[in-house]
């Protein structure tokens, strides 16, 4: 990196190898509850409200949120700022209009997967099997695109190679992953959740002491001017658009919220899980807001150059706060990270353990699920570093994956699966099939500039997934309708 | 009490699958032929996508209280088209800031963020007993799902 903000100091080096610690105290401790196949890859029926809410919160705000928000607000303004103000009440929504259907469904059946739901819902090892692939192929891509900037972090954090940050951050990850599986994703990331709100105060304080809360100088700036505070900021039109849906509705989509809405222990969790996770998550949206303006209004006043990479305006903006300030901040981006990674790691190595295998007829027996599923713990975040190191150009088409890719395979498999009876494995399996094609076709055809759509592709996914599972739902029946499997029919009455 | 039933399910279920077509077309068409107008009126659709899915999933056995159809689901329509209003008048204009903020920035973080927090997080907690999950229900529903064969 060329431009380098943070320089390591004792407080800052201290409060990572404390953050890291205690992370794996927790995940060593969390393996007492991880025995079954459920518990392991699940934790299903397992955690109270805060709990639930605190770690949805840390899995979805990523070092994207933390790291490539700020960033995107320097190059663009507002523009980006849609996404991140979608998304908390989006997390809410989510629980209003699909939660108690979901934990439901764990009454219903054995659930520690979201395809294991998806199966029984439409009777169907296919729609399992796609299911399965689309979110290893998101997964996958969330983990690649978080490796490089875990490794700049740390980098920036504790003075090592990018190379040994890489090591540090995924090696502790897996540490604690291996014995406690999902069930210590959801409980350290319930502490790393509070690690990055403990950060967003630090980040308040220090955007009031630097700019005093006007941002008139940016707007007043030769080099920015209106648009970049303005309220739908300097991309074009439709940006704002795309984010303001596919972030509100997308956000009930998202496997790091619906996975949890099962893992909670009762159902009255439920009230807890939405407004904490919600809440929480809005919160934590001021650090993607005030450090992208603070980054504008230090250099609309003169306070530094120009920034050579946007990237680097969160670290533009934490490089002028106090040491223990600067030292909260950074311990809660690395926290995104860390909690992110954790629950996608999880999330992949159930795919392919239980589900993708699973659909194919050969169910491996549940004890030798949790040990099969270790091993997959740690090949795949050595896949991911290998990917995000060495994987070029493919990395920039999965790194653009992730949350577009998940809100079109799960927003027709769960949100119109779960609400409308009418919805068929046929529909289901025609939206799945074209949302998994789709996505990284249309990310190809944009990488070798072939064709580029005027707006964010994955609109165009999403948007095309659930007409077609509506389309093909209309005029097909299986598992739909009078033909809903009996044991479900209780969960449509809820 | 409103009753959505299987068939206006049926009918809101289309009716969404048309409004996601028109987002489409609105943000494609929209940014092709310069017409900003048309992408606004996307912007008035994606909030109706969202009263859609409230009124598919915030009700109990195909029933939504009265209270629930104002406040959240109207309330958060009206917020969200306020704010895409206010945004879309003001954007790219130099003007006089608002709580240290642009009027545009103002509606979207007032109307939009905040808006959509009380009309989501703040009735979860306010109705949760009452409508979302009213006291007996999830009994019912154990007592219902324990005379089923469990599916494997």
């Amino acid at each position: 990196m060329a431009e380098q903000f943070i320089q390591p100091s004792p407080l800052i080096i201290g409060y990572t190898i404390v953050f890291l610690l205690v992370s794996i105290g927790i995940g060593f401790y969390a393996s007492k509850y991880a025995k079954t196949a459920e518990q392991f890859f699940g934790g299903t029926k397992m955690f109270g409200g805060v709990t639930i809410g605190l770690a949805s919160m840390a899995a979805v705000m990523s070092a994207f949120g933390f790291i490539g928000g700020p960033g995107l607000v320097y190059k663009f303004g507002m523009s980006s700022v849609w996404m991140t103000i979608a998304c908390g009440p989006g997390m809410c929504y989510g629980y209003w209009i699909l939660g108690k259907r979901m934990r439901g469904m764990a009454d219903v059946t054995d659930v520690a997967t979201l395809p294991d739901i998806a199966r029984v819902r439409f009777n169907s090892q296919a729609v399992r099997g796609v299911l399965a692939i689309g979110l290893f192929l998101a997964a996958i891509a969330y983990l690649s695109s978080q490796v490089m900037g875990g490794g700049i972090l740390m980098n920036q954090m504790l003075g090592v190679s990018k190379e040994w940050g890489i090591v540090i951050i995924f090696g502790t990850t897996v540490a604690y992953m291996f014995f406690s599986g999902m069930s210590g994703s959801i409980l350290t990331d319930a502490f790393q959740g509070l690690v990055m709100l403990i950060a967003v105060f630090a980040v308040i304080i220090g955007f009031f002491m630097i700019t005093g809360g006007d941002l008139t100088p940016i707007q007043n700036s030769a080099q920015f001017g209106p648009s970049f505070v303005d309220g739908f900021g300097s991309m074009p039109l439709q940006a704002a658009l795309v984010f303001g849906l596919v972030f509100f509705v997308g956000a009930m989509g998202q496997p790091t919220m619906l996975a949890k809405m099962y893992s909670v222990k009762t159902p009255q969790d439920l009230k807890k899980a939405g407004i904490v996770g919600g809440v929480s998550y809005g919160v934590t949206s001021l650090v993607w807001i005030l450090c992208g303006y603070g980054a504008l209004y230090i250099v609309a006043t003169g306070g530094a150059g120009p920034l050579q990479s946007a990237d680097n305006a969160a670290f533009l903006f934490v490089s002028k706060l106090s040491g223990v300030t600067q030292a909260l901040v950074m311990a809660g981006l690395l926290a995104a990270i860390v909690s992110t990674s954790s629950f996608f790691i999880s999330l992949s190595s159930s795919a392919i353990t239980r589900d993708l295998i699973g659909s194919f007829g050969h169910e491996i027996p549940h004890d030798k699920q949790i040990r099969y599923g270790q091993v997959l713990q740690v090949l795949v975040p050595l896949l991911a570093i290998g990917m995000g190191i060495w994987g070029g150009r493919m990395v920039a088409i999965l790194g653009a994956l992730g949350w577009g890719f998940f809100a079109s395979v799960t927003l027709p498999t769960f949100a119109i699966g779960m609400l409308w009876k009418r919805c068929s494995t046929e529909g289901i399996l025609s939206g799945l099939i074209f949302a998994v094609i789709a996505n990284p076709a249309y990310l190809i055809l944009e990488n070798l500039k072939i064709f580029r759509f005027p707006f964010a592709g994955y609109l165009f996914c999403v948007a095309g997934a659930i007409i077609i599972t509506v389309v093909v739902s209309l005029f097909t029946k299986t598992c739909a309708g009078e033909n809903l499997p009996k044991a479900l029919k209780p969960v449509f009455k809820l | 009490m409103i009753t959505i039933d299987d068939k206006k399910r049926d009918v809101i279920m289309v009716i969404m699958a048309l409004l996601w077509a028109f987002v489409l077309y609105a943000a494609w068409s929209g940014a092709v032929n310069k017409n900003p107008d048309l992408i606004f009126y996307g912007f008035i659709a994606i909030a109706f996508i969202v009263v859609c899915f409230y009124l598919m999933g915030a009700v109990t056995n195909e029933k939504m209280s009265y209270v629930v159809l104002i406040y959240p689901v109207i309330f958060n329509l009206v917020c969200w088209i306020i704010a895409f209003i206010i945004a879309y008048q003001t954007r790219g204009q130099k003007m006089d800031f608002i709580w240290g903020m642009h009027p545009g920035m103002f509606g979207a973080i007032i109307f939009f963020w905040l808006g959509s927090m009380i009309s989501t997080a703040l009735p979860l907690g306010l109705f949760f007993d009452k409508y979302f999950l009213p006291e007996g229900k999830w009994d019912e529903f154990q007592k219902e799902v324990s005379q089923l064969e469990k599916v494997n």
